[in-house]
């Protein structure tokens, strides 16, 4: 859950920021610049990549600034809406299978190497799988379980109802899994 | 489907509760033990999905953030009219005449209540308060009618010249307004007032090589004498600023000298033949923001001599279009990308190295501005990264001066390696230093830059600590240049973007729609990696 005081000073620099104010929106650039990269890297393969639309993703919301409202939904499912818009066109643009960058420095809370390099291959798999759903299941997967948002912010991200995210939910497991049985097979 | 339906409900809730640890696997499935088949692999995949630990590179984070702020002040958000007439009447709500008006200055108004705004606006403005405001402060009532006074001259001025001597009377009532708000210890109005100069000055500046030949040089002449007056009164207020307004008025103080090598660069620049209408690269759909109307090309062909031109550390000299030194060639105007062409044999990304670090300086770009003309010495030198490694080899042949690919705004660039041969706006024999990203636009809309708001609002402008200011170009000697290994590295090629994702929050529009492929190209960043860079907070 997100902490109100945090939440408060959200609303008041995203206040800030539709009014024109370009400090407020680089405060808000600096609360969320590692989580938008993180998502985009986690959809497209190359850190550079990642960097180049995370960069846009910010630009973007500056100049359409003045049309976000405030909903009491998390800016940054905003933000996330504009990355996954950017990282869909970058691959209608390029054709290219996400694989993971060597450069990715993964830093794991678990320290036996093991178990990290096991913990790395599996979210290697279930990156690889991910980004071949459809855009729509890959939004409300990686929102769900990467960026832990309620349905409701996801709803209110997609522009759909609560219930048809937990049905998309449903069938993106379903069909991840699909996709990773056939890798394994 | 109820049934699907009815899983989707079990299968989430059962997710809910094993993520929440309130329940484990076993436990979700000892209540539905009809539904093991299907549900058990689910969860089991989904408890898997875990968060994506990974940390962007500090030093590329930091130069994003440089590359972000100075981008930020070139373009212009799309503000809100609510929050401009907002803003707008904030001063006079605290007023007795504001209060007055409350219940129509509530902002939730019908059209009466929108009418009597602007009676009373009209009343205002055409009344002494006009006259009143011009000794406002920022903050104070009738700062806003101000500030409305100014922007309604901005956009009535008839051309560029007159918009040009308009921002440079703007500036001059910033600065009259810092100086009297350091004078009277008031921080706040010192803070708006640096910031609101630096901004306005940086669109003067910006807006140079948009200015008639014919006229460019009493103009110009102007600027430089007002620039040189407005420096001494900077430096004079920076020194005894307070802390939290020192920043900002460094900044005004940064943008003023950067202003000033500018206009010193388009009074030695030969003047350009031709006359910027005709360009094909001249458009409005060209660029970004302020400058969208700024041919970076047309802009580096203008305001650079070659003294000042920072060439590839280890090619030959290049045309002044492959390493043009003035801001705007960063790329994120549609014709950046043109710019970012390298001569063969010179490492793909592009190196702007100053020579011979014998002391400690760190390029720093300005907001408004390219990094490249105006550094700021800090206090550390540090050798900076560099993302030559991860560049695609440059192959092609030097860039032709004339060759200027031109990039339709409908184009999205995204030309890596040439590997997009579809991309018709990309001159066949430009291949990106490094690999290229497109993005396309999220609809038609935002593909056309936006042109200096009739009305902008006034903004602040973020900051950036520095302690003294000089240019390269103010060193002719070299002595003082020896700035920098400061590296700055051009990504060329970007993501352009416009688009618009329509996130939850927008009126009507629907979040999930996909950009289309036609998008405006822009290039995304020109990296300048300053890993000392103090940043603005």
């Amino acid at each position: 859950m997100t902490d109100p005081t945090t939440q408060e000073n959200e609303d008041s620099l995203v206040t800030q920021a539709i009014g024109g104010d370009k400090f407020a929106f680089t405060q808000l650039y600096d609360l969320y610049y590692d989580r938008v990269y993180r998502h985009v890297l986690y959809r497209v393969p190359s850190t550079e990549d990642a960097e180049d639309i995370t960069q846009v993703v910010f630009l973007q919301a500056w100049r359409a600034i003045g049309r976000y409202h405030i909903t009491g939904s998390p800016f940054v499912a905003w933000l996330f809406t504009i990355a996954h818009n950017l990282v869909m066109s970058f691959y209608r643009r390029n054709r290219v299978t996400a694989q993971l960058d060597e450069d990715t420095k993964e830093e794991s809370g678990d320290t036996n190497p093991e178990r990290r390099t096991e913990m790395r291959f599996d979210q290697e798999c279930i990156r690889s799988a991910v980004v071949r759903l459809r855009p729509e299941h890959q939004q409300v997967i990686t929102l769900r379980f990467l960026e832990n948002l309620a349905h409701r912010d996801i709803a209110n991200s997609i522009g759909k109802s609560e219930g048809a995210v937990r049905v998309i939910q449903h069938r993106a497991l379903a069909e991840l899994r699909r996709i990773l049985e056939r890798e394994e097979a | 489907m109820p049934a699907s339906d009815s899983f989707a409900e079990i299968l989430d809730q059962s997710l809910e509760e094993i993520r929440s640890g309130t329940a484990t696997l076993d436990e979700v499935m000892t209540r539905h033990p009809e539904l093991r088949g299907e549900l058990a692999p689910l969860l089991d995949l989904a408890t898997h999905i875990t968060r994506f630990e990974v940390v962007p590179d500090p030093a590329r984070r930091l130069a994003a953030r440089q590359a972000f702020i100075e981008k930020l002040h070139e373009i212009p958000a799309e503000i809100a009219w609510r929050h401009w007439l907002g803003r707008l009447l904030a001063p006079a709500r605290r007023h007795w005449l504001g209060r007055l008006l409350a219940p129509a200055l509530s902002l939730r108004l019908g059209a009466p209540g929108l009418a009597s705004v602007l009676v009373a606006v009209a009343l205002v403005t055409s009344s002494g308060a006009v006259y009143a405001s011009e000794q406002a402060l920022p903050g104070e009532p009738f700062y806003g009618v101000k500030l409305a006074v100014e922007q309604v001259r901005l956009a009535t001025a008839r051309d560029e010249q007159s918009r040009f001597e308009v921002r440079l009377d703007i500036a001059e009532h910033r600065l009259a307004e810092i100086d009297r708000s350091a004078a009277t210890n008031n921080e706040a109005a010192l803070q708006a007032a640096a910031q609101s100069y630096a901004d306005v000055m940086a669109e003067a500046s910006n807006s140079l090589p948009v200015l008639p030949d014919n006229t460019a040089g009493r103009v110009i002449e102007r600027l430089q004498s007002n620039l040189q007056q407005q420096q001494q009164v900077l430096a004079r207020i920076a020194e005894n600023a307070p802390p939290n307004a020192r920043d900002s008025v460094v900044m005004a103080q940064a943008v003023a000298q950067k202003g000033l090598g500018r206009a010193n660069a388009s009074s030695n620049a030969p003047t350009n033949p031709t006359p910027r209408t005709s360009s094909p690269t001249d458009s409005k759909g060209s660029g970004g923001g302020d400058s969208g109307g700024t041919d970076p090309l047309e802009s580096s062909r203008r305001s650079v001599t070659p003294s000042t031109t920072s060439r590839p550390a280890t090619g030959p000299a290049a045309d002044l279009r492959a390493t043009p030194t003035t801001g705007e060639r960063a790329s994120w105007d549609a014709g950046g990308a043109t710019t970012t062409t390298t001569p063969a044999g010179t490492p793909p990304t592009r190196a702007v190295a100053t020579p011979s670090a014998t002391t400690s300086s760190t390029v720093t770009p300005i907001p408004g501005f390219g990094e490249e003309a105006t550094s700021v010495p800090l206090t550390t030198a540090t050798a900076l990264p560099s993302r030559t490694s991860q560049t695609p080899t440059a192959t092609r042949e030097p860039s032709i001066p004339t060759a200027a690919a031109t990039l339709s705004p409908t184009a999205t660039v995204r030309g890596g390696n040439g590997r997009d041969p579809d991309d018709a706006t990309s001159t066949p024999s430009s291949t990106p230093i490094r690999r290229a990203t497109v993005v396309g636009t999220g609809d038609g809309e935002d593909d056309t830059p936006t042109p200096t708001p009739a009305l902008p609002p006034t903004i602040q402008a973020t900051t950036t600590t520095a302690t003294r200011i000089a240019t390269a170009t103010d060193q002719p000697d070299g002595h003082s240049r020896d700035a920098s290994p400061t590296s700055t590295v051009v990504s060329p090629v970007s993501p352009t973007v416009t688009p618009t994702a329509r996130g939850r929050g927008r009126d009507g529009e629907d979040p999930t729609r996909s950009p289309s492929p036609s998008a405006s190209a822009t290039p995304l960043l020109t990296r300048t990696i300053t890993p000392t860079q103090t940043g603005h907070r």
